[in-house]
């Protein structure tokens, strides 16, 4: 059976079946696989018969601003400057974007949107940056790590100034400048050596983990696409 | 007939009337203006200019933990409580963990250029005044009130239909 998909948010004018009727899918739209029947136009069915008709297409559509409603359209098709009545034009005589003809041999119709502007598009939202549940559990778990980690330093670093401050007299062999306040207040010290207590702690969050987290992640996700059963 | 008119012309709902003349003439100045969308549609994220420095940001503030890794690298670097001599000892992982994840990105955004591009470029028939029948045209050219037809026809060669097919999944 051949698909093919519409271009653009079209105003149906002909169509190869009796009356002006065709068959279309929306799979790509709502998701559902089942037939639905479309129609041109009533009053557009006799006009658009032959080819011939489309060389001097005239009059004003007057439709709906570009939205993003799959279900509804209203509009009507205002010839009365060219010696036609005004048509009507409902959701059943327009074509969206995305859907594929079945059962028809061909429809034609007239562009109303374009691009962006189809509901198809309007529907989508724009890609965003993926974030995991895991990665959002990750970040909190390095949060929490993280607080762990300087509540450790702080220890570490309250303990090592207040032994320097007391003993910087006694540890000549350290060769320390008692002249540099760095070596001496205890308070210096103590930012000094948090500091440094921090690098020391690095790898209470593991750098290998996230690696880990990440090619896990891919593998996993490529056995999903590759699944076969995954397919229709 | 005029309660019809009178229907379309209210000043409440004027703005949300899209009026398409189909005169060629007014159908070439509505397509030249503001107010309607090329059928160019482009569903990926980067551009190939914003793609370095777009999803560096995004590494660095969705991913706490290259930015933990950032921040001691830079600490590294200040000499008073480096342990690792000023080096940035946690550049060489970084570096490494932040490019497979720029690799894996740009190849998801490659596929969905190439999607993209596949869509663009495929072929749909348009009518011509000027032959008077239906020639190919790309779906990117595609503008407000042209008149296409679809389905099979004489004129689709077996790669356009190929490519739509592709298109339409």
């Amino acid at each position: 059976m051949e698909r093919i998909s519409s271009s653009a948010d079209m105003i149906m004018l002909n169509s190869s079946e009796p009356q002006g009727s065709f068959h279309v899918e929306t799979k790509n739209l709502d998701g559902e696989t089942n037939l639905k029947q479309k129609l041109v136009a009533k009053d557009l069915v006799e006009p658009f018969s032959t080819d011939k008709a489309f060389d001097s297409v005239r009059g004003v559509l007057n439709i709906e601003h570009p939205n993003n409603r799959i279900y509804k359209f209203d509009g009507n098709f205002n010839q009365s400057k060219v010696n036609g009545g005004v048509i009507p034009l409902s959701n059943d005589n327009v074509a969206l974007r995305g859907m594929s003809l079945r059962n028809t041999e061909h429809v034609t119709g007239i562009v109303a949107y374009t691009g962006h502007d189809s509901k198809i598009q309007m529907n989508s939202a724009d890609s965003v940056y993926k974030v995991s549940n895991i990665s959002k559990q990750t970040n909190k778990q390095i949060m929490l790590v993280f607080m762990i980690q300087i509540i450790c330093s702080m220890i570490g670093s309250a303990v090592g100034s207040t032994w320097m401050v007391a003993n910087v007299d006694e540890a000549s062999y350290l060769s320390f400048n008692k002249d540099d306040a760095w070596n001496t207040n205890w308070f210096l010290l103590f930012i000094q050596k948090t500091g440094t207590w921090i690098l020391i702690f690095t790898n209470f969050v593991p750098i290998s983990l996230i690696v880990t987290l990440e090619i896990v992640k891919y593998w996993q996700g490529s056995f999903m696409s590759m699944d076969v059963n995954m397919y229709d | 007939m005029t309660e019809i008119v009178e229907q379309q012309n209210p000043n409440s709902q004027q703005q949300n009337i899209r009026e398409i003349d189909l005169d060629p003439a007014a159908l070439q100045t509505l397509n030249h203006s503001k107010s309607v969308r090329s059928n160019s549609v482009r569903t990926s994220k980067y551009r190939w200019y914003t793609f370095v420095p777009l999803n560096l940001f995004e590494q660095f503030t969705k991913k706490l933990a290259n930015l933990y890794f950032l921040i001691i690298m830079f600490m590294q670097m200040i000499t008073v409580i480096s342990i690792s001599n000023g080096q940035p000892a946690m550049a060489p992982p970084l570096i490494i963990v932040v490019l497979i994840s720029m690799i894996k990105d740009a190849y998801e955004d490659y596929k969905r250029h190439q999607e993209d591009k596949g869509e663009n470029e495929a072929f749909a028939q348009v009518y011509s005044a000027l032959t008077s029948q239906f020639e190919p045209k790309q779906w990117r050219n595609i503008t407000v009130g042209d008149i296409v037809r679809v389905g099979e026809n004489q004129f689709f060669s077996r790669h356009d239909n190929a490519q739509l097919i592709g298109a339409s999944r």
